[in-house]
C-alpha cells in the first residue's frame, strides 16, 4: 500500500475519506457521542449546551410556525397535519436581535 | 437570474418551518450526528459555503419534496445522502464556474444521486491544480487529526485508495478486533472534532 495518498487524484482520494468517514459518523452510536461530548465538557441534555451550536434554530422553533408551507403530501405522509395561513401567527424574522433574559426572569413559554 | 448555492440555502434559513420539523423528523443525537457529518462533508467546499448550508439545503430539499426518501432509509441516513450530493455538486460547480451552470443543472446533479449508498466522486476527469491543491491540505488536515495513530492513518490510506475493510485488514496486517478497536478511535475524534464549532 502507498505510504500517501498525495500522489493520486487528490479530489478522487478526498470524496472517498470524507465518504467513509461520514459512514462511520453515522455509524456512531448515541453513547459514542455522548462520551465525545463528555470529552468536550460538553453536556448534549442540557438545554443550550455547545454542542448544538449552529443547529439551535433548529431545535427552538415554535410549533406554530411548523407546517406554514408544506407539501402536503408530504406532512400527510409524515403524520403530520396542515394549517391554513389564518391559523399560524406571524412568522419572526431569525435576524432580528433576540431579546436576552434577565436574571430571575421567567421564559415566557407561552409559544411552546 | 442564477444565484449561488449557499444564497439559496441562506434563503431557506429565515423559515422556522424547516427547522422545526426537521426536529420532528430526528432525535437529538441525530442531530449532532447530523452537524458532525456536514462540518466533515464541508471540507474541501468552497469559502462561501460552510456546514451549516450544507444541512439546511439538505433540510429544505428534502421538506420541499425536491428530494423523495426512499422506503426502508432512515431520515439521518438520507439527510447525509442528500448532503453528499449537495457536496458533490458543489465541488462540481466550483470548478465549472457559477457562471455557467445553471441552477437547474445543480438540481439535476443532486437528484440523480438518490441512490444514498453511492460514493460521490468528482465526475469531471479535467485536472484542476487549484482543487487538488485544496483536497491535498484537506486530506493533510484529516490526516492531522489523528497525527498520532498509526493504524488509523493505515485505515485511511486504504479509504483513500478506495479499498474496502477487508482489503485494508489484509494489505495492513490488521486483525478484525484491531480494525474494529481503530474504527472506534476513529469515531471518537470525528465526533470530537464535528461537535465543536472551532477550526482544526
Amino acid at each position: 500500500m502507498r505510504k500517501s495518498v498525495s500522489a493520486e487524484r487528490p479530489e478522487a482520494a478526498l470524496a472517498r475519506i470524507v465518504s467513509a468517514l461520514g459512514q462511520e459518523l453515522l455509524d456512531a452510536s448515541d453513547e459514542e457521542i455522548l462520551a465525545a461530548a463528555k470529552d468536550l465538557g460538553m453536556n448534549p441534555g442540557m438545554k443550550g449546551s455547545a454542542a448544538f451550536l449552529g443547529l439551535k434554530y433548529l431545535r427552538h422553533a415554535p410549533p406554530e410556525w411548523w407546517l406554514e408551507g408544506f407539501d402536503a403530501a408530504l406532512l400527510a405522509r409524515l403524520g403530520m397535519p396542515g394549517r391554513e395561513p389564518s391559523e399560524l401567527g406571524p412568522v419572526p424574522s431569525l435576524t432580528a436581535p433576540r431579546r436576552s433574559r434577565r436574571p430571575g426572569q421567567k421564559k415566557d413559554r407561552s409559544h411552546e | 437570474m442564477l444565484k449561488p448555492i449557499c444564497k439559496r440555502a441562506d434563503h431557506f434559513v429565515p423559515s422556522p418551518a424547516a427547522r422545526a420539523l426537521a426536529l420532528n423528523l430526528v432525535t437529538e443525537f441525530d442531530l449532532l450526528r447530523l452537524k458532525t457529518i456536514a462540518r466533515l462533508y464541508a471540507r474541501g467546499l468552497p469559502p462561501d459555503v460552510d456546514w451549516g448550508d450544507l444541512i439546511q439545503e439538505a433540510i429544505a430539499r428534502v421538506l420541499s419534496g425536491a428530494r423523495r426518501q426512499p422506503e426502508g432509509v432512515t431520515t439521518i441516513v438520507f439527510l447525509a445522502g442528500v448532503m453528499r450530493s449537495l457536496r458533490t455538486a458543489y465541488l462540481r460547480r466550483a470548478r465549472t464556474g457559477a457562471g455557467q451552470q445553471r441552477e437547474k443543472s445543480l438540481e439535476q446533479a443532486a437528484a440523480a444521486d438518490d441512490d444514498a449508498s453511492r460514493i460521490d466522486e468528482p465526475r469531471d476527469p479535467a485536472p484542476d491544480p487549484e482543487h487538488a491543491v485544496s483536497a491535498l491540505q484537506e486530506i493533510a488536515a484529516i490526516e492531522r487529526l489523528f497525527g498520532g495513530d498509526a493504524m488509523v492513518l493505515r485505515i485511511i490510506h486504504g479509504l483513500a485508495e478506495g479499498l474496502s475493510a477487508e482489503q485494508i485488514r489484509s494489505a495492513c496486517g490488521i486483525t478484525a478486533v484491531d480494525y474494529d478497536s481503530a474504527r472506534k478511535r476513529m469515531r471518537r475524534v470525528l465526533l470530537r472534532e464535528g461537535l465543536t464549532c472551532g477550526n482544526l
